[in-house]
């Protein structure tokens, strides 16, 4: 090969991936959004969590110097709203407190005595990852509070005159399992229903069989509703073997309304849909549906869903952008049905988001499709 | 009946600045075999989106099998028989299969469907293809299904957009054969080609270059009025000014 061709060759490769503009705007995109998203998550630590004392000593002082310490820290913000022990279920159900700190009666009296006393760390283990970074933080602070205590009578250490005792609430025995469970569906779901559905569409369009379609009476909703029936059933029968797995197999409790977990399946299949058909409207071969679902829909649910990263560890601007993510919802959804047991009616939320993205999704996807193929020369 | 199935009046169609197709106008007799040329980018392609009825004109106006293109297009779209090279069938269905879908698409009943089916078997003597994959036909023999299955329906009007590519000189002149078949039957044909001595199987052609109209008459009427020794040379004497 001659100089001038390798070069003009070289330089005809530079055009094609300057004309991509897509392509080349993800490609400085993504990594920055990935190593911004990294660097938040895993330097941001967890800040003013709220959490309630429920303090059965009664002023003692040894449970205000205590509290004192807590409300001292960065990471928690004492709340008021937990004054009996039956408030802690409805308090943890509304998510205005992550962990409630029991102070047992005669808590300084003990304290001195051999054997010491203990408080106790409730938390809301349905989001494991904040509770055990919480309880950790509680610990910590606890352990402090033990060494002052030991350094005033002159002990060096050994000794813990208040010990933790730490109770996971609607996930006692930890079972990450659970966790893992609304996620997978949420990323099945964004391959099925999504991702499938915006390259069999984007298929239709390289092979060319897409003009048969549209030259023929068919309307263009009809074409694209036929082609996306099939993945909504495929992805509805792959959510339900997923949660019998997970019910099953894995022991994750279901104590919420089957309907209202059918509902917010198929209204976040709906969206999901909705946006394969989105992704196929701009795109015009496979292999470009097949980046753009991974790209802009896995990459959100897994990171921006609280399924890997717990929302509460994120900055605020990122907190925002993972409310556009149907799955942070669906997982809202999800967690709240199954393993709460919260009534339909306290996730109206989720469910009129998931609603709405939905219905603006599939309009908006069906509106582009029918406006048809961009024009050409 | 209207004896003509295709009508078209200063048809124009433009993208922002550019001018795809400028002030087309021509009419298409029942069972007339007509001929677009034009190289690529002349306009034909968005002239024949505008006449199926998949792109309203910017002014003017057009007539298919009776109905107005911008107005009717769901008539028009039930009437007419689609057919590219480029868009061919699904290479992952049979022969059978393929029929099936395109016929029940056009909505003809089982019983009719299957009658047709059959007879287009006859025809083209392919009773034996019928369950295989289109993927592995040769060219020639997926052009011909993709044929019949923008025919089984039996449309007024055929539009037959660029059909021939990638075809030898034979299985070239079969299709034709078949084309001329359903002229005789009264379907009207509107052809694109750039394979020139095609042209010559046209009862008319229009001659196409940058969306405007450079010629329209019989083929070797318009050869001998530009002193063209071919469709070649008289294509060239046309669209190079």
């Amino acid at each position: 090969m001659r100089n001038s061709s390798f070069l003009s060759f070289v330089a005809k490769e530079w055009r094609h991936i300057l004309r991509e503009r897509r392509t080349l705007a993800m490609l400085f995109a993504m990594p920055l959004a990935l190593v911004m998203l990294f660097g938040y998550v895993i330097s941001s630590d967890i800040d003013h969590t709220p959490v309630a004392v429920l303090d059965s000593s009664h002023g003692d002082p040894l449970a205000r110097r205590l509290v004192r310490k807590l409300a001292a820290a960065d990471q928690f913000r004492i709340v008021d709203n937990v004054r009996r022990e039956a408030d802690i279920d409805g308090a943890f159900k509304k998510g205005t407190v992550k962990m409630v700190i029991v102070i047992p009666p005669d808590f300084g009296s003990d304290a001195r005595r051999y054997g010491g006393t203990s408080v106790q760390l409730v938390t809301d283990a349905s989001d494991l990852n904040v509770a055990t970074t919480i309880i950790g933080y509680a610990s910590g602070i606890v352990a402090d509070l033990n060494s002052e205590l030991n350094a005033s009578h002159g002990l060096t250490g050994g000794v813990s005159p208040v010990r933790t005792n730490v109770r996971m609430m609607y996930n006692p025995e930890l079972k990450s399992a659970y966790m893992f469970v609304p996620g997978v569906i949420a990323l099945i779901v964004m391959i099925v229903a999504a991702m499938m559905t915006s390259v069999t569409l984007a298929r239709e369009k390289e092979t060319g069989t897409l003009r048969l379609l549209t030259v023929s009476p068919l309307k263009a909703r009809t074409i694209v509703l036929g082609k996306v029936l099939p993945y909504f059933v495929l992805t509805a029968v792959n959510t339900t073997v997923i949660m019998l797995l997970g019910t099953l197999v894995f022991g994750m409790p279901c104590y919420g309304s089957l309907w209202g977990l059918a509902l917010l399946c198929g209204l976040f299949i709906l969206a999901a849909i909705g946006l394969g058909i989105l992704i196929s409207s701009v795109v015009k071969t496979q292999q470009s549906a097949l980046t753009s679902s991974l790209l802009g829909l896995f990459l959100p649910t897994m990171l921006l869903s609280g399924f890997i990263f717990p929302l509460d560890n994120m900055p605020v601007a990122l907190q925002w952008a993972c409310q556009a993510v149907p799955a942070t919802w669906f997982i809202e959804g999800i967690k709240g049905l199954m393993l709460k047991g919260q009534p339909v009616s306290d996730l109206w939320l989720p469910l009129a988001v998931l609603g709405a993205m939905a219905a603006v999704l599939v309009g908006l996807a069906l509106w582009l499709f029918a406006r048809g193929e961009r024009p050409r020369g | 009946m209207e004896d003509r199935n295709i009508i078209v009046q200063h048809l124009t169609r433009r993208f922002g600045d550019f001018t795809a197709v400028d002030d087309l106008s021509f009419d298409v007799g029942r069972g007339e075999v007509f001929g677009f040329l034009g190289a690529n980018g002349a306009g034909k392609t968005t002239a024949i989106r505008m006449l199926c009825g998949l792109l309203k004109p910017t002014s003017g106006r057009a007539e298919v099998a009776g109905f107005d293109v911008a107005h009717k297009p769901e008539q028009v779209k039930r009437r007419i028989g689609y057919m590219s090279q480029k868009f061919s069938l699904y290479n992952d269905l049979t022969v059978g299969e393929n029929l099936q879908l395109f016929g029940t698409i056009y909505g003809l009943k089982r019983t009719e469907l299957r009658e047709r089916m059959a007879e287009m078997y006859r025809k083209l003597e392919m009773e034996t293809l019928k369950d295989q994959l289109v993927g592995g036909l040769p060219p020639g023999w997926k052009q011909k299904i993709a044929l019949s299955a923008a025919m089984l329906h039996r449309p007024e009007v055929l539009f037959l957009d660029e059909p021939t590519g990638g075809v030898d000189p034979l299985g070239r002149r079969r299709f034709w054969e078949l084309i001329l078949d359903a002229s005789t039957e009264g379907t009207t044909i509107l052809v694109t080609t750039h394979y020139l001595d095609e042209a010559l199987y046209c009862n008319r052609t229009l001659i196409m270059a940058d969306g405007e109209m450079k010629a329209l008459d019989k083929p070797r009427t318009l050869m001998r009025e530009y002193g063209a020794k071919d469709m070649d040379d008289l294509f060239e004497k046309l669209t190079r000014r």
